[in-house]
């Protein structure tokens, strides 16, 4: 049973929203995140996330279902991507710069399936160090990699997005 | 008219500090639109015919500006291909809206850093939210990240693989006009053709 505050269970999938101005692209052709998607905000603890598993059903559905509280709590531009990935990947390339990534269950009000990635984002946003732009780009290269553009989540199945009876 | 705070920007771009002809060029490029105001802000005169529109649109088209006011200096295409870009990116429906635009001192940055990398294929482009501007090439597994950021530097992050197959990271932050001799050990051509 997964409470607010716990470490997600190893390996979950989590996803993120990565706006079009933060994804490579080439006309209207996206191939990717940029590095910069993933160096969060100032004020954030946290690289926010949803966690998949938070719902039931197969990964595809999960999937579908984490995207739609995004598009519920936020204003999600057309041309947006969202971007996927699994925690076990993110952990595995923290450690080769000697970090320690680490997904918690973090709820907020209206948004349920709120995580949070800790130790992956740079401590001082405006002094990134070397290391901070290496693992940035990596996570954006590897970890990362997967996206989906509203096209590709709206082909994804949907149905009732109901919460999974292994979180508390 | 536009305000931007820049400290010393005017003196550092003087000519005479070794940097390249070209670089002075672009920079003459932005007196032709951008003078310095007092206490060391910048005043960008605004085209007079164009007082309408958001400040996302207002924006657009200082930056659209300026690049054609520079064409000259860049690979044929270029400025055509670049005011697209910048089109595509902060258009209405790509625009977040809780981004700070690219700062005038970004695209200056920006476009230094073009000229004294000679790049021949365009980059894609992006931004941190926080007033940057983002060139990226890609080849294969090869990448090239370069943040142009307001300070008026460059913040570049690569992924190579050299000719013995292996993966070499490398990351820094200069200023643009070192970027070509900085990068030289990286066989830069994968990305910015000859």
């Amino acid at each position: 049973m997964v409470s607010e505050g716990d470490e997600l269970p190893n390996p979950s999938t989590v996803v993120r929203y990565v706006g079009f101005n933060q994804m490579e692209h080439y006309g209207g052709n996206v191939v990717g995140p940029l590095p910069t998607a993933f160096e969060g905000r100032a004020t954030d603890d946290s690289l926010s996330v949803k966690w998949c598993e938070y719902f039931v059903g197969d990964p595809d559905h999960q999937l579908r279902c984490a995207i739609e509280t995004i598009r519920s709590s936020m204003n999600v531009k057309a041309k947006a991507c969202f971007c996927v990935a699994r925690t076990d990947h993110l952990a595995a390339a923290g450690a080769t710069f000697g970090r320690a990534p680490k997904a918690v269950y973090l709820p907020v009000h209206g948004n349920d399936a709120h995580a949070g990635i800790l130790d992956v984002m740079p401590a001082d946003l405006e002094a990134i160090t070397e290391d901070e732009l290496k693992l940035l780009d990596l996570l954006a290269g590897q970890a990362w990699s997967r996206f989906l553009t509203r096209e590709m989540a709206d082909e994804l199945p949907l149905a009732q997005c109901e919460k999974s009876p292994d979180v508390a | 008219m536009t305000y931007i705070d820049t400290g010393a920007l005017g003196q550092r771009t003087r000519a005479g500090d070794g940097r390249s002809s070209f670089a002075h060029s672009v920079v003459d490029g932005f007196r032709r639109m951008i003078s310095i105001g007092q206490a060391g802000y910048l005043v960008i005169e605004d085209d007079c015919t164009r007082s309408e529109g958001t400040p996302r649109e207002r924006r657009l088209e200082e930056i659209q500006l300026v690049i054609s006011s520079i064409s000259m200096h860049l690979p044929k295409g270029f400025a055509v291909g670049l005011n697209g870009q910048f089109a595509n990116m902060m258009a209405e429906d790509a625009w977040e809206d809780n981004d700070v635009f690219p700062s005038i001192l970004s695209l200056k940055a920006f476009l230094l850093m073009l000229i004294s990398t000679h790049a021949t294929q365009r980059p894609g482009i992006g931004t941190n939210g926080r007033g940057s501007i983002t060139a990226v090439w890609r080849n294969g597994e090869n990448r090239l990240t370069i943040d142009c950021l307001p300070s008026g530097n460059t913040r570049w992050v690569l992924t190579r693989v050299n000719a013995n197959g292996e993966v070499e990271r490398a990351a820094a932050e200069c200023q643009p006009h070192r970027l070509s001799e900085v990068l030289n050990a990286y066989g830069p051509e994968v990305w910015f053709g000859q």
